[in-house]
């Protein structure tokens, strides 16, 4: 789950979704599908949004299930979801957002995605206003969520 | 005269008793019995199986409940009163986790459990839990812990005990055969267990359900393949024990 916004909410909300899920495992015996998880997600972030302590967090969600395969999902602060081959939030996104839209196709192999990873980095490193040298990346498949090195965009000439 | 102090829990009767809670207590006395014991490297829950009827499936009716990855309880009496405490047990330790980034400790959530069963029996309008427990897991630190809690609230710490149907039986039978080395043996330890619960449980394996925990493994249940080795080992063990005292007797006699 990667979430961005306000200070305190981002840290708040995603620790409070993580144990819930961790709950529903206890209680159940079984985890949440990703998509199960996403739409319990939503729902919590909907039924904040018209109390008096709305979360002002905008989140992806990434998940691998044995039936459905790796799903992302995109969830904004207004409890918007939608399953996408890929997404990006911030500023940042309106760069990159066209990068990945020329390079994608359905089934990529993971050097591949790392590859396009890159190239929005770099696409950000040259036209962002905001230099941000270093990004951490996990990824997630059948066997769980890994880290990967750090990746540090190319320097704009 | 004492009926009528009966009625309300809330009230003592004249004699300093809380008449509905001993007769939680009774409530538990009549539920199928657990075993739980305490090794250095290894804590283990046994419970009676009650047999399922034969129309009805026999999906394992778990009475082992696991509260979070490195606690988990065993309990006697009332089923539903069960469901009820495993239930805010459970949602309590990850609000522990979410709040102070630690794990319960063993102790932490048997009180927890003890306090609100204790509120039970000082509300107006609502009865005891009725039912004990026997809560084990290792602490972050990894000591094991076995806790055992009762209708009243209060809740007690113990190397090896035994609650509900048979309990005392089960529980000097304990006494008799717990010591430092079975404690130090893992597979002695489970032995145990196996051996206190065949005292009331005739009918062997197949009504026995057992469950282990390790230090930093999560929580296993035994097969029934699993379970009937032990019984088997043990039993190898009594004929023994048997033979040794015929041969000793025919000794002295010739």
């Amino acid at each position: 789950m990667l979430c961005v916004g306000e200070a305190g909410d981002t840290v708040q909300f995603a620790e409070y979704i993580q144990k819930n899920m961790q709950l529903y495992k206890i209680r159940n015996g079984y985890e949440l599908s990703p998509k199960a998880a996403a739409n319990f997600t939503r729902k919590n972030l909907a039924d904040f949004l018209r109390s008096r302590t709305p979360y002002m967090v905008n989140m992806l969600l990434a998940g691998h299930d044995d039936q459905d395969g790796p799903s992302l999902f995109y969830m904004d602060y207004l409890a918007s979801l939608q399953q996408v081959p890929y997404a990006a939030h911030g500023y940042g996104s309106f760069f990159t957002m066209s990068v990945i839209d020329r390079l994608y196709k359905p089934g990529l192999s993971k050097d591949e995605a790392q590859s396009i990873l890159q190239k929005c980095l770099d696409e950000v490193q040259r036209r962002f206003i905001i230099n941000l040298p270093m990004f951490q990346v996990r990824i997630i498949d059948k066997d769980g969520v890994h880290q990967l090195p750090n990746l540090r965009p190319k320097p704009a000439v | 005269m004492s009926d009528r102090y009966d009625r309300a829990i809330t009230v003592f009767s004249p004699d300093g008793h809380l008449f509905q809670v001993e007769y939680a207590q009774e409530a538990v006395k009549k539920g199928s019995t657990a075993v739980g014991v305490r090794g250095q490297d290894i804590v283990v829950l046994g419970v009676e199986k009650k047999s399922v009827a034969k129309l009805q499936e026999e999906r394992t009716v778990r009475k082992i409940c696991l509260l979070d990855d490195h606690v988990c309880m065993a309990f006697a009496g009332l089923t539903a009163d069960a469901r009820i405490l495993i239930n805010r047990a459970r949602v309590e330790c990850q609000s522990h986790k979410l709040t102070v980034e630690d794990p319960v400790t063993v102790e932490y959530i048997t009180r927890h459990m003890a306090q609100l069963k204790q509120r039970y029996t000082q509300s107006n309008g609502r009865r005891p839990f009725g039912l004990s427990t026997l809560v084990m897991g290792f602490d972050y630190d990894g000591t094991p812990r076995l806790y055992q809690t009762d209708p009243a609230g209060t809740y007690h710490s113990w190397k090896a005990n035994a609650i509900g149907r048979s309990a005392k039986s089960v529980r000097e039978f304990l006494e008799e055969h717990y010591s430092e080395e079975v404690s130090a043996s893992e597979h002695e330890t489970v032995k145990l267990a196996v051996k206190a619960l065949l005292e009331v449980v005739q009918s062997g394996a197949k009504n026995i359900e057992m469950a282990v925990m390790k230090r930093g493994e999560p929580l296993k249940m035994f097969e029934l393949e699993e379970i009937e080795k032990f019984v088997a080992e043990i039993e190898k063990e009594k004929e023994e024990e048997a033979e040794k005292k015929k041969q000793k007797k025919a000794g002295k006699e010739t």
